[in-house]
């Protein structure tokens, strides 16, 4: 049950950061997108992270 | 070190235990912190969380590498005083108990504001004493909850947490998916980057809302199995409260609020992230962020304030766990007297520092809510302090306990990579320089000379831009001082030196207690290379 709760968190912040990351994108690359353009990049590896951890306790179980 | 008949901490918490007593410590913070930040650092707050947020990053891998390798109560003045000798060690506990007993106050007077989204009598603007009555009311209640047992609060605190983290979650979603436009957060920082003075303000409260690793530390003698769990729920820790806060922040700056955002006091329009971080909001700022997120914010309306409430408590409850068991750590030590070292028989749990620590919080609460509850007293603040009373004067306070203890123990982290490398060490941070000293090989740590320059100049941050901090936050550091040369002089031990303490002996006995026997074996094997003789007598 923990397992499904942590994964279904994890693919939201995937989401998120992807959003934050394509609409930031999509308006320049430049100073004053950087702070927007990281954020995207961070909660995206956050939830990468989150996720790997989640598979590798997933396949230890299984 | 206690008798043997007396009553020691149980090994109660597990890891989820050990990541929820940290996350609704830490995790409540931006519940206060945002409103403050965006009030100080405007359209620049994202840079502030971003610049305190670094800072954390490197307290957080700190705090990590030396919870599990020394897993006890003390925390970040156990790692000082073995650092860097008894005075210091007193210093740093001595400044994170300063910071506990703000934890409590600040985050049950911020439990209050939440609440009063739903129960107006509590709006401290208009009913001050009804306020004050009610974050009195919470500051017992929590010192009779925790003089009762901490099994309950852990389990109290698991379910919070989780879904608290489902809730942030939520709210950033939804806002970032209906809400957010990223030429608006573009144009807030092009157009309300504020002076160097309110960057450097909202830095310092920054980085309240990262203050709260030490529970974890503090939780280390009280967990199963530290050196393996301790790594492993601090990192997740760190890394899911760094990007909630650098989330909350760009979110206010670039959203385009559901509803109309009222006018200020003057009768001027005023955009959400003014609103928010005004002085009547700032102590609710994220149910008011959420309560605009479109759609979302309909049933954010009903839940966010009680849930940021009793998440706001329960990191008030880690204020009163986190200063008695650094008071029993520091007795222990010799830094304190030995009333603060005593367990209730009944309950197994340090009842009279609980007290005491609690009774403290409540001269703070006092100090904190005078200028609204007494006229006279507001224009004394105005006159000297430029009116920083409540929420305000706690967060400056808050910030300089943190700054000046988290200063000591990047330094305790250097001096003990020089001065014990036989440690094993299960989690140590990367970056480091090999080198050998006084014969031994060790790894200078890169990170700690950063952290320690980061948290730093947040240090001088705080003293140049609060008022209030500069004055009572040293004042504090000498009424301690005070309290620590008067007991080591009537117990004959040395004021600045160090009484003597055999470490290598410490070492293993706080291996073997915490379970971590395969690391006791590792240490005890090292010391053997070097010293067989006096080894075989220690085992």
């Amino acid at each position: 049950m923990m397992l499904v709760y942590r994964s279904v968190i994890s693919l939201a912040l995937v989401i998120v950061g992807a959003i934050v990351l394509v609409r930031m994108l999509h308006i320049g690359f430049g100073l004053p997108e950087l702070p927007g353009i990281v954020l995207g990049v961070a909660v995206i590896a956050l939830g990468a992270y989150r996720l790997r951890q989640i598979f590798r306790v997933w396949a230890e179980r299984s | 070190m206690p008798d043997q008949h007396q009553p020691e901490l149980k090994r109660s918490v597990t890891p989820w235990g050990s990541f929820s007593w940290g996350y609704s410590d830490v995790g409540a913070d931006i519940f206060v912190g945002l409103g403050l930040v965006l009030g100080a650092a405007a359209g620049a707050s994202n840079v502030a969380f971003l610049f305190a947020g670094i800072v954390y990053v490197c307290i957080g891998l700190a705090y990590t590498e030396l919870a599990a390798t020394y897993p006890v109560a003390g925390g970040g003045q156990y790692f000082v005083m073995r650092g860097l000798g008894d005075f210091l060690g007193f210093i740093a506990g001595w400044a994170v108990l300063l910071d506990f007993t703000i934890d409590v106050t600040l985050f049950a007077w911020s439990c209050v504001d939440y609440l009063s989204e739903v129960i107006p009598y509590l709006l401290n603007p208009i009913h001050p004493w009804i306020h004050f009555i009610a974050v009195f009311g919470l500051i017992a209640g929590l010192c009779l909850l925790n003089v009762l047992g901490v099994r309950e609060s852990t389990t109290f605190n698991g379910v919070v947490s989780a879904l608290d983290v489902i809730s942030e979650t939520s709210i950033l979603f939804f806002g970032f998916l209906f809400a957010f436009r990223p030429e608006l957060l573009v144009h807030t920082m092009t157009t309300q980057w504020p002076s160097t003075f309110n960057l450097m303000l909202g830095a310092s409260y920054a980085i309240i809302s990262f203050v709260g690793l030490e529970s974890i530390s503090q939780a280390a003698q009280e967990t199963q199995r530290p050196a393996s769990i301790i790594p492993r729920t601090s990192i997740a820790l760190i890394l899911t409260i760094l990007i909630y806060a650098l989330a909350y922040s760009n979110l206010a700056l670039g959203m385009v609020p559901w509803h109309q955002v009222p006018l200020d006091a003057m009768g001027h329009a005023q955009t959400l992230w003014q609103w928010l971080g005004n002085n009547d909001n700032n102590g609710k700022a994220v149910a008011l962020l959420a309560k605009d997120v479109p759609y979302f914010g309909a049933i954010a309306a009903l839940y966010v304030p009680i849930l940021g409430a009793i998440l706001l408590l329960i990191s008030s409850n880690s204020g009163v766990f986190g200063s008695s068991r650094i008071a029993y750590a520091m007795a222990n030590a010799k830094l304190l007297p030995s009333i603060f070292q005593r367990v209730n028989r009944r309950f197994r749990t340090p009842a009279i520092s609980i007290i005491a620590f609690c009774a403290i919080a409540v001269i703070e609460l006092i100090f904190a809510a005078w200028p609204s509850l007494d006229p006279g007293a507001a224009a004394f603040y105005a006159k000297f302090f430029h009116g920083e009373g409540g929420i305000g004067f706690l967060g400056d306070l808050y910030a300089f306990g943190a700054a000046t203890s988290y200063s000591f123990v990047f330094l305790a982290l250097i001096a003990l990579r020089m001065n014990d490398p036989l440690s094993p060490r299960k989690f140590r941070i990367p970056l480091n320089i090999p080198m050998t000293y006084k014969g031994e090989r060790v790894l200078f740590p890169v990170i700690g000379v950063l952290g320690f320059i980061g948290i730093l100049s947040i240090l001088v941050f705080t003293i140049i831009t609060h008022d209030l901090g500069r004055i009572a936050g040293p004042a504090w550091l000498i009424l301690g001082f005070i309290i620590f040369v008067v007991y080591r002089r009537n117990k004959g031990l040395p004021v600045f030196g160090s009484a003597p303490h055999d470490w290598r002996h410490e070492q293993i006995g706080i291996l073997r207690d915490a379970g971590e026997l395969e690391l006791m074996d590792e240490y005890l094997a090292r010391l053997k290379e070097r010293e067989p003789a006096p080894v075989a007598e220690i085992g």
